[in-house]
């Protein structure tokens, strides 16, 4: 199967235009020796016959293949929301999904229109100044962050990163970070005034990150750090998520000069890790630095409001070695998504989502420390996700979850596993998993 | 005289913004389900949001007309032509989109390790490896762009390797290149140097020879380049680097017209990343997202991006090379995409693969003989599936970009203009194996109108477009008043 | 194309006038004719010293950005901000209002290795 616009009389119509008998002499001026060689890739199919390979493809996986959400109490940087139906209609719309980039305006006012909403809707969650029309994920969001940082203070080589960082996103940072030699610290313990805090000094660091919700979904009081960190001269920057600022205060208010966040809680699939939309935002005097694209607004010929991008001078396909960054593509149809969903939810749908995030967890907890085998190891605020000490081996648990129909979290160490709770998980869902953590912990150990 | 079939609407004008539609309640989605609660604040004192949350708020049928009126202000490959050189805008199956829908691939977890998505990108790394003859293939970059970034931190991770990243700092890169190419190689800390393309528009290892030295880290070679032509002289030059110790890099951005025709490493390439949307149609998203897959030699393999997946028996297992320059992005890679792009390899086939690649340097070659007169390439020899080519009427005072807007008045949107720089007002014209022979041809002649208006009446061409709900953009404006994004209050 | 013969010029198409110990610099009028709309300027810090030859700022327009580089050695004593709203003036009087920085200069003699404006003239019509 192929999709080719000419039959053979086209071909053969073509050649003649060209004087041409064969299609091999196209290619003459290559290395002739080495032109047509075998493959030992299969022939093509009927898209029949490519719907069958698939069904073929899920049919020999293993009985844990495949979870519906509401069973799937697994987070770490992928979480299950639910997506409103309407959302996967406008992200699977043509007119979106096959445009090009919107470099000429003229013809891309959709998708322009679309980019500069949602970086509207998108500064507005995290009351910052500036929103880019997305990057890649929040991971290498924050990892250009860092990188941006350090081009501002390049005599210092130090990040210093507050609350658990998911560990991808760190190893992200780091192979971002490694040409420019940056040395990474972390520092769990970081409220304002404990000793730990108080004896680093933050004139070695470029930036300091401060993530919260963290990885192990810990809310972080960040009241009075920029002070600190401004007094340092270091660059203050949050890592965040969308939903959480719903109803948390917003890294925007709480002196942040650049936030990061993952997007994909916005109305994006899970879809086995990606594509996902980061997101990315500054202070208005860090704009051209800022990686990425920008839709802006100004008017055409007659005076009519419309939209383009904007600030190319800082990209590579203007500015080449020296631009902010090597970033082309992004994630624009991911944006738009986004969009979608914060467009049909409104305030009120965000806010309501936000808060089950914390009641979810919230009961988790306080039912699960009732079970003996399970204990939790930080007090506090959780938002999304919950880490649990177990006295049984995690990964024989998660085993044993997984045999009664529940994805049930990360084993993060031998005896510790990252649960996530999120709006799909309704009350009796969570009773259900309850029980058969209540089980799974009564049980004898599998000798594996 | 007006070419045939002008649609008579080509794309209507965008709606008001969100926040200018009137306000209506919003639809419920998710269910109160309230859990009950040993007394604790769910927000404690001080940390909530302390500003609200000021969105608009609309019935989802407002929303949903919001959306379809932005998509039909949109030109796409679903209804335009886009003989856009350099960024192949061919045809997206729906098959594909339809899979990608599945519930086991889009509600799945990238930590369960027996999801079928694992299979799914065993069987597309065994098949790109294949067909670029490049075998240790990592799925993780997000886009070309990060494809690139993975590629020459692979060249640094084996020069440290070999203790040699202190002396060897610089890579060379044609002058015709993509601006990723040196934004890609300052980011992993090189030396960028540029290549003066050789009359012919190529590289020749004339050309190459005085800047290859013990500094020399490798070099990034675009092929077919960016002027859509074949760099003949790939295999010398490519032994002249590895003589001298570097590496070769190929930038796989027009992997779309050899693919099946030729392998990449046997004339000489060490790494190449490839651009999913453009070799393996998947939709380009108003801007992504996209996939770039980098594919390289057994012996870099140990520097690959990790995880990779490694075949056990009749299923797949993760790894990360040992020397592994690291992740680039979480889970696999963009899956999604990927999945795409593994739906169309699995249904073209080889044989698929070859015909596409054939049937787009035949209509490349095409164009390109049919406006000869009228936009002859800058530099004539056989093509590949693009041609680039010179802006006769610059002395008549008709830029580039007034043709590029006197398209749009056709419903065919603009190629790529200004690039390569190494060409004054170049006109990058790709068209791609989708399209018929039909609309070739209209395109042919709405080019020859352009042309015969920018002789007989410029001023057509400088105040387009004409057709369009808007007027030409005002970009100075856009970048004296920044303007991105509004206040909600 | 204005040729103004109260400046010198170099290669890089930036201009210097002489004030007493000062230089005011600029472009001239063929750099910003070819730059196009001028919608952005990138300032030294005050007080920074800087050889000849060096960059000290970028001038951008939408489409390209370019590096313009000291005419003369000295230390930057102020700079236009009447640029910062009013990039424009650039385009509008390159060798007026449109001014970009002046310099405190400590290599007076450098300014004898600038072209004069015929010459500079030559050097610019062997350009296309």
């Amino acid at each position: 199967m192929d999709f080719r616009g000419l039959n053979e009389s086209g071909v053969a119509s073509q050649l003649k235009t060209l004087g041409l008998t064969d299609q091999r002499q196209l290619f003459r001026r290559l290395p002739q020796d080495l032109l047509f060689p075998s493959f030992d890739l299969p022939e093509g199919t009927s898209e029949q016959e490519l719907e069958s390979h698939f069904r073929r493809l899920l049919q020999g996986m293993t009985a844990h293949g495949s979870f519906p959400p509401q069973r799937s109490f697994v987070g770490g940087g992928y979480y299950y929301h639910y997506i409103p139906a309407s959302v996967n209609a406008i992200g699977s719309d043509g007119s979106f999904s096959t445009a090009y980039t919107p470099y000429q305006a003229e013809a891309s006012q959709g998708t322009l229109q679309a980019l500069f909403e949602y970086q509207t809707y998108t500064a507005e969650l995290l009351k910052m100044d500036v929103v880019n029309a997305s990057h890649y994920d929040g991971a290498t969001a924050l990892a250009e962050a860092i990188r941006l940082a350090q081009g501002v203070h390049p005599s210092r080589k130090k990040v210093l990163v507050l609350g658990a960082l998911n560990p991808e996103y760190e190893q992200i940072c780091r192979t971002y970070s490694e040409p420019l030699d940056v040395e990474f610290e972390f520092l769990d313990d970081f409220l304002p005034g404990t000793p730990t805090f108080s004896t680093i000094d933050l004139a070695l660091f470029f930036a300091v990150v401060a993530v919260t919700p963290d990885y192990y979904g810990r809310v972080h009081d960040l009241r009075g750090i920029s002070q600190l960190v401004h007094d340092g001269g270091a660059l203050f920057i949050v890592h965040t998520d969308p939903l959480y600022c719903a109803i948390f205060e917003p890294p925007g208010l709480l002196g942040a000069d650049i936030v990061t966040a993952e997007g994909q809680p916005l109305g994006i699939p899970v879809s086995f890790g990606g594509p996902y939309l980061g997101i990315f935002a500054l202070r208005n005097s860090l704009i051209r630095r800022m990686p990425g694209r920008l839709a802006g607004e100004t008017k055409d010929s007659r005076g009519n409001r419309m939209f383009v991008l904007t600030l190319s001078t800082r990209e590579q396909h203007i500015r080449r070695e020296k631009a902010a960054s090597n970033i082309c593509t992004n994630q624009g149809l991911m944006a738009l998504r986004a969009l979608a969903y914060m467009a049909v939810m409104g305030s009120p749908g965000m806010t309501r989502v936000a808060q089950a995030c914390v009641e979810g967890v919230e009961y988790f907890r306080q039912q699960l420390e009732k079970i003996p085998g399970y204990t939790v190891p930080s007090g506090g605020t959780h938002f999304r996700e919950l880490l649990v000490r177990t006295t049984k081996p995690a990964r024989h648990i998660v085993e044993a979850l997984k045999s009664r129909g529940f994805q049930g979290g990360i084993p993060v160490s031998p005896q510790e596993i990252l649960f996530s709770l999120t709006e799909v998980h309704a009350l009796r869902d969570i009773d259900d998993f309850l029980s058969a953590l209540a089980e799974v912990g009564s049980e004898a150990e599998p000798s594996v | 005289m007006k070419p045939k079939n002008v649609p008579q609407t080509i794309i209507t004008a965008a709606p008001p913004l969100l926040w200018e539609t009137s306000a209506a309640p919003a639809t419920r989605y998710v269910s109160s389900d309230p859990k009950p609660l040993d007394g604790t604040a769910l927000v404690p004192e001080g940390l909530g949001r302390s500003v609200p949350l000021a969105f608009s708020e609309h019935s989802e049928l407002q929303v949903v007309r919001h959306f379809k009126a932005l998509s039909q202000a949109n030109f796409s490959v679903d209804r335009n032509m886009y003989p856009l050189g350099s960024c192949t805008m061919k045809y997206n199956p729906k098959i594909a989109e339809a899979i990608a829908s599945w519930p086991e691939f889009f509600n799945a977890h990238p930590n369960n390790d027996k999801s079928p998505a694992l299979a799914v990108l065993g069987e597309l790394q065994d098949f790109l490896g294949e067909l670029t003859g490049l075998r240790a293939v990592s799925l993780q970059p997000a886009a070309g762009a990060q494809g690139e970034l993975a590629g020459v931190l692979i060249i640094r991770a084996a020069l440290a390797n070999r203790g040699e990243l202190e002396t060897r700092t610089e890579i060379l890169i044609p002058d015709s290149a993509h601006g990723t190419n040196p934004a890609s190689t300052t980011m992993a800390g090189f030396t960028p140097i540029t290549i003066k393309s050789g009359a012919g528009g190529k590289i020749t290892p004339d050309l190459v020879r005085p800047f290859i030295g013990p500094k020399t880290a490798g070099i990034m070679i675009t092929n077919p380049s960016t002027l859509g032509i074949f760099e003949d002289s790939i295999q010398e030059v490519a032994r002249m680097v590895h003589e001298a110790g570097g590496y070769v890099y190929g930038d796989g951005a027009n992997f779309n017209a050899i693919a099946g025709i030729i392998k990449p490493t046997d004339y000489g390439i060490d790494i190449m990343h490839i651009n999913v949307h453009k070799t393996f149609g998947t939709p380009h998203g108003g801007g992504g997202p996209g996939a770039g897959p980098i594919c390289v030699t057994p012996e870099l393999a140990q520097f690959l991006p990790g995880p990779i997946l490694e075949k056990v028996g009749d299923h797949y297992r993760a790894q990360t090379p040992e020397k592994s320059i690291g992740r680039l992005k979480t889970g696999w890679g963009n899956f999604g995409v990927l999945l795409r792009a593994y739906s169309y390899l699995i249904s073209h086939g080889i044989d698929g693969i070859r015909k596409n690649s054939i049937q787009a340097v035949l209509s490349g070659n095409y164009i390109m003989k049919k406006l000869e007169k009228i936009f002859p390439a800058a530099y004539p020899e056989t093509c590949m599936h693009e041609y680039v080519a010179e802006n006769p009427y610059v002395a008549g005072g008709v830029h580039t970009l007034d043709i590029a807007k006197r398209l749009l008045d056709f419903g065919i949107h603009a190629p790529t203009v200004y690039f390569p720089l190494i060409v004054k007002e170049a006109i990058m014209i790709e068209p791609t194996e989708s399209e018929s022979l039909e609309d070739l041809d209209r395109f042919v002649e709405v080019m020859e109108t352009i042309a015969r208006e920018a002789q007989e009446n410029p001023e057509v061409l400088k105040n387009a477009p004409h057709s369009l709900p808007l007027g030409r953009v005002d970009e100075v404006l856009a970048n004296r008043k920044v303007i991105v994004k509004h206040d909600l209050v | 194309m204005e040729y103004k013969d109260n400046v010198r010029y170099q290669d890089s198409h930036e201009w210097a006038r002489i004030e007493g110990d000062v230089a005011v610099i600029g472009i001239s009028d063929y750099a910003q004719d070819s730059l196009g709309d001028v919608v952005f300027v990138e300032f030294p810090d005050l007080g920074k010293n800087l050889t000849k030859g060096q960059a000290f700022g970028v001038v951008e327009s939408v489409k390209a950005a370019s590096d313009v580089f000291m005419p003369m050695t000295g230390e930057i004593i102020e700079i236009n901000v009447l640029l910062k709203d009013n990039p424009e003036k650039i385009n509008q009087d390159p060798f007026g209002d449109g001014w970009i920085m002046k310099v405190k200069i400590s290599q007076p003699d450098e300014y004898d290795t600038l072209m004069s404006a015929a010459d500079y003239q030559e050097y610019v019509k062997g350009l296309d």
